[in-house]
């Protein structure tokens, strides 16, 4: 499956201030995207993740927005040059795979081919890049890697495949990975 | 498949087998004619045809079209037999019940009358012949006009006949859960209603809720707290409580809103008095909002209503269904004022007061000292009335059919003999008062049967002066902010340690933990995140009480260990002043 990812040039592509966050429309989504792919430095990543997270999802709940933002979410991991900016995309990703929709409103979404559920659309967006994840395993980076782990783990489509790649992984000194790889390892077989 | 214990029942409201029709032919031998009919009577209409046709275990009778035997034998060869059949009667009859709005007498049968005495399978049957627009207007009406039809049965039927046949799974699924609430099994694994719930996906949950009436909702809501009990339900049950709150009001419903809102007591106990119990309960429980004005107003019923019934009601449609009425196992607090209404100043108070929503006065000196038998205190529990504060009384009060409210009378009497020259008195003693808190050895939300668990409740006093304690060792004092945020921290980290034990499954659904105290009570929880609810929210609603008065801890993520900043929905619920010092607030 191709990566669904869309770059921050394409932004006016979606009708934003049509959409629903957890607090109104999600008119602010686009500037908060550009301020994410563009920040340089922790605060500036935990000022611009925090006008995403808490509208596009809120606490484990979903809202459509969530599915129009993931593309381009998953291009700023792919593309961002810090890695303070690709921590912050992922945390956004792990938030939104694992998320549900508010079943106080509308659960589906228009996809490219008709209504689709929104858990579903949404998890099938962030799936798409499974194979930057798994890259992503072998970093150096503690903090880039157990993100991507959570995240791979977090759309187990394909457990075999999943045990297969965490089965080739080399956690070296990071105790912390290592137990997380453990962990998912253990959890993969039950 | 699980059915309700209901019988199927003629629209007349007899148990019969469907009437055979026999067409009567010339030269046909009555005997012959007899026989014929004895097997219909003994094997129903559907398998005699089944049998002319060529044996039990052939192809089913067609449901609508007349049945017209096939020649078999030399007997019945002869014998041609046209025959409504019984399902399609029934068809026939909800069908026009539907189209002309008759939905519960007897004669001509209404759509209701007919569904009410068919077993689910029957029911779904008899439904799937239906159109959608027809099985539409049966469900737009089942809550206004088949009140004395069972309507949680017949909307589940309803919700199946609408769904797939090849879906037998969801069928059954919504079908146990139906009978677990029928059955009042919420706990118990692995049928019980909360179980049901917990373990179903998202979607199927959304989907149960769905095949569910306003009365099965009611029902769960109503076990809030039994639902804590059973992991992963709470989130169910806020898919249960959207689903409620969607169903908004009938008609009927709204008038009597209308008529609160706009004071018009007279009329609203008027027709409040007239409508049955079940109806009664079921607006009280899905109007929350009606119950303080009714409460306030409680007087003007008098002459149209029993007050003290409406207080009762009052009481049940706002107290949690695992527990009972009885007004020793209701109440958890009394108080004692020495000089309260007393007719000479040297006296003593023997009036007790109790209960939040309805103050009650009781004097102590009406619970008799004496001691039953304890067949006959259990039949007075049995029996209990309701009373005073809407709460259920025994018609005998002693020490036998009282055994909480006795004690209370005894501690009373104590500070009665103690009082004078106590150092209460030096803190002015028309201001302090005596509270007692009561402690029932029962398992949380487990429902009191018996007078034998009240009779095992322990009592712990102290004297107040306000806010204060004076004296009493088992007094829980108000706390302050500062202590409320460091409980409400070690909660919370309580919380996330509980995260990194849970399966995979259940961490994903985790976004953010919080801690809460309430200041008023000392009690202290924590709180997760559910499907459209922050974890705030789950702290207010495990403690319980005034929202304003929990202090909340900093949330925080348990997969990072970042904090979770404030958001905008919990900044318009919650003040600033109930989260610590520092605490992040977002905002665009």
């Amino acid at each position: 499956m191709p990566v669904v990812r869309k770059e921050l040039a394409r932004l006016d592509e979606v009708d934003w201030s049509s959409l629903r966050t957890a607090h109104g429309t999600a008119e602010h989504v686009p500037a908060a995207l550009r301020a994410l792919r563009e920040a340089e430095d922790t605060a500036s990543v935990h000022d611009a993740y925090w006008k995403l997270d808490n509208y596009i999802v809120l606490q484990g709940t979903l809202y459509e927005s969530a599915y129009f933002a993931a593309p381009y979410i998953l291009d700023i991991l792919l593309s961002a040059q810090w890695p303070s900016g690709r921590v912050g995309a992922y945390d956004l990703l792990i938030e939104i795979a694992c998320g549900v929709a508010d079943p106080g409103l509308p659960t589906t979404v228009a996809g490219p081919c008709g209504p689709m559920d929104l858990r579903e659309a949404c998890r099938t967006v962030v799936a798409s890049g499974r194979s930057a994840y798994a890259a992503d395993l072998r970093l150096a980076d503690g903090a880039l890697r157990r993100r991507a782990l959570d995240l791979l783990t977090s759309i187990d489509d394909d457990p075999k495949g999943l045990d297969a790649l965490l089965a080739g992984i080399d956690p070296g000194d990071d105790e912390e990975f290592a137990r997380l790889l453990e962990r998912a390892r253990r959890e993969l077989e039950f | 498949m699980r059915e309700a214990p209901i019988r199927s029942q003629s629209p007349s409201g007899r148990h019969e087998p469907a009437r055979p029709v026999v067409a009567r032919s010339p030269g046909h031998g009555s005997a012959e004619r007899a026989e014929l009919g004895t097997l219909q009577r003994t094997a129903g209409n559907r398998a005699t045809a089944a049998l002319l046709r060529g044996g039990i275990n052939g192809a089913a009778a067609p449901i609508l079209e007349p049945l017209v035997t096939a020649p078999l034998g030399p007997t019945l060869q002869r014998a041609p037999i046209v025959q409504r059949s019984w399902i399609g009667d029934r068809i026939g009859w909800v069908r026009s019940g539907t189209r002309d709005g008759n939905w519960e007498t007897e004669d001509p049968p209404g759509a209701y009358r007919v569904l009410n005495g068919l077993s689910m399978d029957d029911m779904v049957r008899v439904l799937r012949v239906l159109t959608p627009a027809e099985r539409a207007k049966l469900a737009a009406n089942l809550d206004e006009q088949g009140g004395r039809s069972d309507r949680s049965r017949i909307h589940l039927a309803i919700t199946n006949a609408s769904t797939s046949a090849a879906d037998p799974v969801f069928r059954e699924l919504s079908e146990n859960l139906h009978w677990a609430i029928r059955s009042g099994n919420f706990t118990s694994p692995p049928n019980g209603a909360f179980n049901i719930l917990a373990t179903a996906t998202v979607a199927q949950q959304s989907r149960l809720a769905a095949a569910l009436n306003r009365d099965a909702l009611d029902a769960l809501i109503d076990r809030r707290d039994e639902a804590s009990a059973v992991p992963g339900a709470l989130g169910a049950l806020t898919v249960i409580e959207r689903r409620r709150g969607t169903l908004g009001s009938t008609s009927r419903e709204q008038h009597l809103i209308d008529l609160v809102e706009g004071g018009d007591w007279a009329r609203f106990f008027g027709e409040f008095n007239g409508m049955q119990e079940f109806d009664q309960l079921r607006f009280l429980r899905g109007h929350p909002g009606v119950v303080p004005p009714i409460r306030d107003n409680i007087r003007r019923a008098d002459g149209i209503g029993d007050p003290v019934r409406i207080l009762y009601l009052l009481e049940r449609a706002t107290t949690p269904a695992s527990r009972g009425l009885y007004v020793d196992a209701m109440v958890n607090r009394y108080s004692w004022q020495p000089k309260y209404r007393v007719a000479h100043p040297e006296d003593f108070s023997n009036i007790i007061r109790f209960s939040d929503l309805a103050d009650v006065e009781l004097d102590i000196s009406t619970i008799g000292d004496n001691q039953m038998g304890e067949e006959e205190a259990d039949r007075q529990f049995r029996e209990a009335v309701p009373g005073p504060g809407g709460f259920l009384w025994p018609e005998v009060r002693n020490r036998s059919t009282l055994p909480v409210l006795w004690q209370v009378k005894q501690m009373v009497r104590e500070q009665q003999r103690t009082l004078l020259g106590d150092e209460v008195l030096r803190q002015g003693i028309f201001v302090v008062q005596y509270l007692m808190n009561v402690a029932i050895p029962i398992a949380h939300a487990s429902a009191i049967k018996s007078l034998g668990v009240l009779r095992g409740a322990s009592l712990s006093g102290r004297w107040m002066q306000g806010s204060q304690v004076i004296k009493g060792g088992a007094a829980r004092t108000i706390i302050s902010d500062a202590e409320a945020f460091t409980q409400a921290r070690n909660a919370r980290n309580s919380g996330v340690e509980a995260y990194r034990t849970m399966p995979k499954a259940q961490r994903e659904q985790v976004a953010t933990v919080t801690g809460g105290v309430n200041v008023q009570t000392g009690e202290v929880v924590s709180g997760y995140n559910t499907a459209g609810r922050c974890a705030e929210d789950m702290v207010v609603e495990r403690l319980g009480g005034d929202a304003s008065k929990v202090r909340f801890s900093e949330a925080v993520r348990p997969r990072t260990g970042e904090q979770v900043p404030v958001c905008e929905r919990c900044q318009g619920k919650y003040t600033s002043d109930q989260f610590p010092e520092g605490v992040i607030f977002e905002g665009r």
